[in-house]
């Protein structure tokens, strides 16, 4: 059930936040509702609708599955108090929903089933398993679809069970598969680790969006054909199958060698490196499901996509181009703000309305409701933005929508890139790697005036170009509404000379922060040691098992930070009233903020711990400010700072 | 014991993280436990003397219709007890105990009653409750009321402790009693200074009491003064029952003791993921210690390695188990032997190792390292007549969530949800559970079409799978559920010598379910050519489950196996008794059944040949 006092006190905590951030920061500024609105879908109170799958039957029913086994028909979504009707229950954790000729189709963990009313009751009376595979009995294995492919066949795609990192414990787990309607089984592609989002882009290809994770440095999106291999190698440990499409084993997989997934795929031809990337909390931290848009945003994104994020409660934006043969392209933001975590997003029979499906139990979302139905409309004003990136043999294509003022156009100084990639290995993720500054040399303006040639010093293949344009202006002196994106560089047109550069290729595992407000051994003066000691766990849902830290003013204290949580914390210790500023600047760290554990350089910083990998923890030895008051302690990680905090009560000591 | 609360609160920890630690991890051949010590049915020489309405047989059945109805035949291995008027004494063992731990089966015929007395004192009350929906503290498995006589009418019984929830079976089948007691302690002068205490009472899979503590006798005990030994008791005269397979473990005070405890402290620079090669290390700190807790005996918790060194003083010779926890990584040596190796980078799990000790005095070392977060080191044992115990040592603290309960329930129309459910150990993983508002539930392996277990009552509880991310994703019913032997629903026999399948045959396979007008699935499987539906409902009475199966193009030899057991026996009234679990009967039989022998067992097969067979069959548990 929705806990109505959480998402009150969390909607107070958006709204400041919203009011408080005046300029651009890298979330939606309050202009977003100026072009886009979220609207709620009402949900009676006694049904959980945690969203698995959407799906519209030919009535203009909106069929919701949940992750309770739930087939939902709603009729009339769009009015102030919509019909609710229990098509279907008892399913096992269904994570897609797809209908066609007067049937519902799901996959739930275990099977591909078929559901239709056969007597019109508005009740499925005929379950069909057409297709059931093994499992392990992991609560990790969730399989999502089925996507009808255009000869009416179903793909399905399988996560991997987590044993402490992630594994392949049941036949073909981490593959894509395909299902006839008779039940045939054909393996497609692997190295999928948690492919909660998959379908086709207007060309008809097929792509799947992935999470940041063991093997995978950062969210992405790949393009999959049959025979492909998309990087975590343990459905590898099914290729030996006669029906596998590729043949390599797990072992020719080996991090030891320092390469990156682009140059592995140089080496090893079933390796498909990634389309676009998501760095990770620039670009959200869990990307999901995803659609076409055609013009129903406006002409300007026809043919591009919109990328759910679960992690970070937003929707973003994907231009993609082939080049040499090749899927390559940018990631923006668009729009943020939703009330969960985003799962799953479906047109509206009549495409005038992307209704937005959610749900954060088990992975907390910085959305405060366990489970949410939105709707996104646009009310017809294009907001001012990047368009579209697309590579050019000496750098970067830009298109601008509406009317840029063509100064601040073709003024080199308008814009800012830095290229970077990650590192391909079995550990969690991986630091924003090799980071570069490109220099634009000239740049060049197209005749049709929204449009520039970005001319730069360097390309580097494989690589990932931050591309921000905070000096371009409209005619009206406005700034971009987001104004910037991310391009994965794949191939450049006409081959490029520029060959992908070395990197560095040495092992890392937490970004340990060097720092005078970091003290990580009990110092030497603190005779029969600290006089206070603290430990503070994280719990899921951004939050620390404890609000008040009581200390003495002036005590030695030694704080001890548990994350068993999956995502990256910290704690930071700050001035009294400052945790919104400090949290504030963290998320402008940017690409850096990584490697410096969004610890700003600000003197309301007091103390720190570093930024911890899941399931690590980290001791500080620090002494107690002398002066009493209430001071804060708060996570900086992006996004974090305005739920995850505390308390830290200054009391004086005894004279 | 403490086993069972460790175990219990190291399955909360457990479930709170989110790697998978599914319990005790043995070392190959190792058993969880010491055996019981069976206590010998071949006669009655286990007991004192005692009158004839006592005997042993080497069957019971019963008619659970017939009130004290109990039929038994020539043999060994069942005790029995026919009372009359004139001859119906009480049982007391020849031996006495103080703590132990006990497990018998017992079948209760209608309407009888009897109870098992420990030390011939605090009572578990056996009893038929069959279908009682609000049990008092006289219903199976109640521990029974004391009695003061020299109080007014009304108010003289007392302390008398409900059980949780009637657990109890129907009349005339085997049921599983589990008990661990704790005896009385007195001071040197002989003045009590702890009450006996119940620590845990099962009843056929429910646990129904925990630590439940007796201030003295309860009414009827065979003494009325406490004492630190007495014999075992079961009453003989209020009604015919029957036992069997019962086993114990007695306990006395002896321990091992670990003395000249000494350590040796390490720090390791960078992360460390098994134990690392002391002789490489450069001592930093060692003395003596009083127990095996390590946090005092350092700042640091993190990067760490200790070694533990002592005399261990065994009190008598006899087989003993160890069983380390540790996060992370450890090894138990006794004379220079590993016996326990749980090294590794881990969260607090446990292996467990098994030694002959000689009496007197053995080499005791430990080694144990903690990378980061998490640390913990436990050394429990059990030994002969020594119950699961720490030998020093302390778990680590951790704050454990609450968690709010989610359950099913079948309000107007039955519920489905496919889960993962347990079966007889096993985790199934395409089950279905299907709850009725009549309150008969039952669980199937859709795999197989087999049936796994059945319950009447309330429903299922899902928190598992419905709080956070559903880790194991298990859904549990909320009452006794009385598991059955699965099977596929059919399958093809050559002949009659064939073996029913167990696994799922590659000509098997789920086609799905239809529902029908009641909202109840049909469930529809593939079996060869032949398509067998597969329905279940509660019988009129809500009693009962009852099981239809039809074939449609069935193959020739094409059967369904209803039951298999021990023995598949005609108890009257036209129910079979199949091997004592549970009864059967056939509903509308489609011609003769085949009961025959087949892999030891007993099989009642029916053959699936034409559409207008029905096998219709009903349960009653």
């Amino acid at each position: 059930m929705v806990t109505r006092y959480f998402s009150l006190r969390s909607s107070v905590l958006l709204l400041l936040f919203l009011c408080f951030a005046g300029t651009a920061t890298l979330l939606a500024q309050p202009g977003a509702a100026a072009y886009y609105a979220i609207e709620e879908v009402n949900i009676p109170e006694e049904i959980v609708l945690e969203v698995g799958g959407l799906a519209f039957d030919d009535e203009g029913k909106l069929g919701v599955a949940t992750r309770r086994g739930e087939i939902w028909l709603i009729e009339n979504p769009y009015a102030d108090n919509p019909r609710y009707t229990r098509y279907a229950h008892g399913l096992h954790e269904p994570l897609g929903l797809n209908y066609r000729n007067g049937s519902f189709y799901c996959a739930q963990r275990g099977e591909l089933t078929k559901l239709t009313d056969k007597d019109g009751d508005g009740k499925a009376d005929s379950y069909e398993a057409i297709y059931s595979w093994d499992l392990s009995g992991n609560y990790h294995e969730y399989s999502y679809g089925p996507v009808f492919t255009p000869e009416g066949d179903m793909l399905v795609t399988l996560n991997l069970g987590w044993i402490g990192r992630g594994a392949s414990l049941a036949e073909w787990r981490g593959w894509l598969i395909k299902i006839t309607e008779d039940g045939e089984m054909t393996p497609i592609a692997t190295g999928l680790r948690s492919p909660a989002g998959f379908g086709y882009n207007r060309a008809g290809d097929i792509f799947y969006t992935e999470n940041q994770g063991d093997w995978v440095g950062s969210g992405r999106m790949t393009h999959l054909e049959p025979g492909d291999f998309a990087g975590n190698p343990e459905g590898l440990r099914w290729t030996y199958r006669e029906e596998s499409p590729l043949k390599i084993q797990p072992e020719a997989i080996d991090d030891t060698k320092g390469l990156t997934l682009y140059e592995y795929a140089r080496e090893l031809d079933a390796v498909k490196p990634p389309s676009v990337w998501f760095p990770h909390t620039l670009m959200g931290i869990s990307t999901s499901g995803f659609v076409v848009l055609d013009e129903q945003f406006g002409p300007e994104f026809d043919g591009q996509l919109l990328v759910g994020d679960q992690g970070h409660s937003k929707i973003m934006r994907v231009a993609q181009e082939k080049v040499n043969g090749v899927y390559q392209g940018a990631s923006f933001p668009f729009v943020d703000g939703f009330s969960s975590g985003v799962l799953r997003l479906e047109w509206s029979p009549d495409k005038e309305a992307l209704y937005v499906g959610m749900t954060s139990r088990g992975w907390s979302s910085t959305g405060p409701e366990p489970y949410a139905l939105e709707r996104l409309v646009w009310n017809g004003k294009t907001p001012f933005d990047i368009q579209s990136i697309r590579s050019h043999p000496e750098g970067f294509e830009l298109t601008f929508t509406g009317a840029p003022n063509p100064v601040t156009l073709a003024d080199p100084a308008s814009y800012e890139l830095t290229d970077f990639t990650y590192k391909y290995h079995h550990f969690y993720g991986s630091p924003v790697t090799d980071p570069e500054t490109r220099t634009i040399d000239k740049v060049t303006l197209l005749p049709d005036g929204k449009s520039v040639v970005l001319h730069l010093d360097r390309l580097r293949k494989g690589y990932i170009y931050e591309i921000k344009a905070p000096g371009v202006r409209n005619a009206a002196g406005e700034p971009l509404w987001h104004g910037f994106g991310y391009f994965t560089l794949n191939e450049i047109p006409g081959g490029g000379q520029m060959a992908a550069a070395e990197n560095t290729g040495a092992e890392s595992e937490t970004a340990v922060t060097a720092s005078a407000k970091r003290q990580t051994t009990l110092p030497d003066d603190w005779a029969g040691g600290p006089e206070q000691e603290v430990i503070v766990n994280t719990e899921p849902g951004l939050k620390y098992d404890t609000r008040l830290i009581t200390l003495k003013a002036g005590a030695r204290v030694k704080l001890t930070l548990n994350n068993p949580d999956d995502m990256l914390h910290n704690l930071v210790i700050v001035k009294p009233g400052t945790a919104d500023a400090v949290g504030e600047t963290a998320m402008q760290m940017g690409l850096q903020g990584e490697s410096k554990g969004y610890i700003p350089d600000s003197e309301n910083v007091l103390f720190h711990t570093a930024l911890l990998q899941p399931e690590t923890s980290d001791t500080i030895y620090f002494t107690a400010p002398e002066e009493p008051g209430n001071y804060q302690f708060v996570c900086t990680f992006p996004g974090h700072h305005l739920v995850m905090r505390g308390v830290v009560r200054v009391v004086a000591g005894e004279s | 014991m403490m086993k069972y609360l460790l175990l219990f609160s190291l399955a909360l920890l457990a479930a709170c993280q989110d790697q998978a630690a599914s319990g005790p991890e043995e070392e190959a051949g190792v058993p969880g436990e010491l055996p019981y010590q069976p206590l010998s049915l071949d006669d009655l020489s286990a007991f004192r003397p005692v009158a004839k309405n006592w005997s042993v047989a080497g069957r019971a059945l019963s008619d659970h219709t017939r009130e004290h109805d109990l039929q038994t035949s020539e043999g060994a291995g069942v005790l029995v007890n026919q009372p009359t008027d004139e001859v119906r004494d009480n049982l007391f063992t020849s031996w006495e105990h103080g703590d132990m731990e006990l497990q018998l089966d017992f079948m209760m015929p209608k309407g009888s009653n009897s109870g098992v007395y420990f030390m011939g004192r605090y009572e578990i009350q056996l009893f038929d409750s069959w279908q009682v929906a609000e049990p008092k503290h006289s219903d199976a498995g109640g521990i029974y009321q004391r009695w003061d006589e020299s109080k007014s009418e009304g108010e003289r019984g007392f302390e008398g402790h409900v059980p949780r929830l009637n657990a109890a079976k129907a009349p005339g089948l085997w049921q599983q009693l589990y008990v661990s007691f704790r005896a009385p302690r007195f001071d040197e002068a002989g003045n009590k200074i702890e009450n006996a205490r119940f620590e845990k009472v099962v009843l056929n899979g429910v646990t129904l009491h925990e630590e439940v503590e007796l201030t003295g006798p309860t009414r009827a005990a065979a003494f009325s003064d406490e004492v630190a030994q007495g014999p075992l008791m079961i009453q003989g005269d209020h009604g015919p029952v029957a036992f069997r397979n019962i086993r114990y473990k007695r306990y006395f005070d002896e321990r091992l003791v670990l003395d000249n405890i000494r350590y040796q402290y390490y720090e390791i620079d960078g992360p460390i993921t098994q134990l690392p090669d002391f002789d490489t290390l450069e001592l930093v700190r060692e003395g003596e210690t009083d127990s095996l807790v390590f946090e005092k005996l350092s700042e640091r918790d993190e990067r760490v390695a200790y070694i533990f060194t002592g005399t261990l003083r065994a009190p008598k010779e006899g087989d003993y188990l160890f069983t380390v926890y540790s996060d992370d990584g450890s090894q138990l040596f006794l004379n220079g032997d590993r016996i326990v190796d749980n090294d590794g980078k881990h969260d607090f799990e446990p292996m467990t190792g098994k030694i002959h000790l000689s009496e007197g005095k053995h080499d005791f070392k430990l080694t144990y390292f903690n990378n980061n977060w998490g640390k913990g080191l436990l050394v429990q044992y059990e030994g002969p007549q020594m119950p699961w115990q720490p030998l020093y040592g302390r778990l680590p603290e951790r704050a454990q969530a609450d968690r709010p309960a989610t359950l099913v329930e079948p309000k107007e129309a039955p519920e489905m949800v496919r889960s993962f459910v347990m079966h007889q150990g096993e985790k199934i993983t395409h089950a279905m559970s299907v709850g009725d508002p009549k309150g008969i539930h039952y669980s199937v392996d859709l795999r197989r079409g087999a049936l796994l277990k059945c319950w009447r009552g309330d429903f299922a509880d899902v928190t598992e799978m419905w709080y956070q991310r559903g880790q194991p994703q298990l859904l549990e019913p909320l009452e006794m559920a009385v598991e059955t032997e699965d099977a596929p629903v059919a399958a093809v026999l050559s002949d009659m010598n064939a073996v029913f399948p167990e696994e799922q045959p590659d000509y098997f396979k789920l086609q799905g379910y239809d529902i029908n007008e009641a909202e109840e699935p049909v469930f529809k499987y593939q079996v060869d050519a032949a398509t067998v539906f597969d329905h279940y409902q509660p019988s009129d009475d809500g009693r009962e489950l009852v099981r239809s199966i039809r074939a449609e193009n069935a193959p020739a030899n094409l059967y369904t196996r209803l039951a298999v057991g021990d023995y598949v026996e005609a108890v009257g009234n036209g129910y079979y008794s199949v091997g004592g679990k549970y009864y059967l009967r056939l509903q509308s039989p489609a011609g003769e059944p085949t009961i025959r022998r087949s892999m030891d067992q007993t099989e009642l097969l029916f053959p699936l040949t034409t559409s207008a067979n029905e096998v219709k069959y009903s349960i009653l548990w």
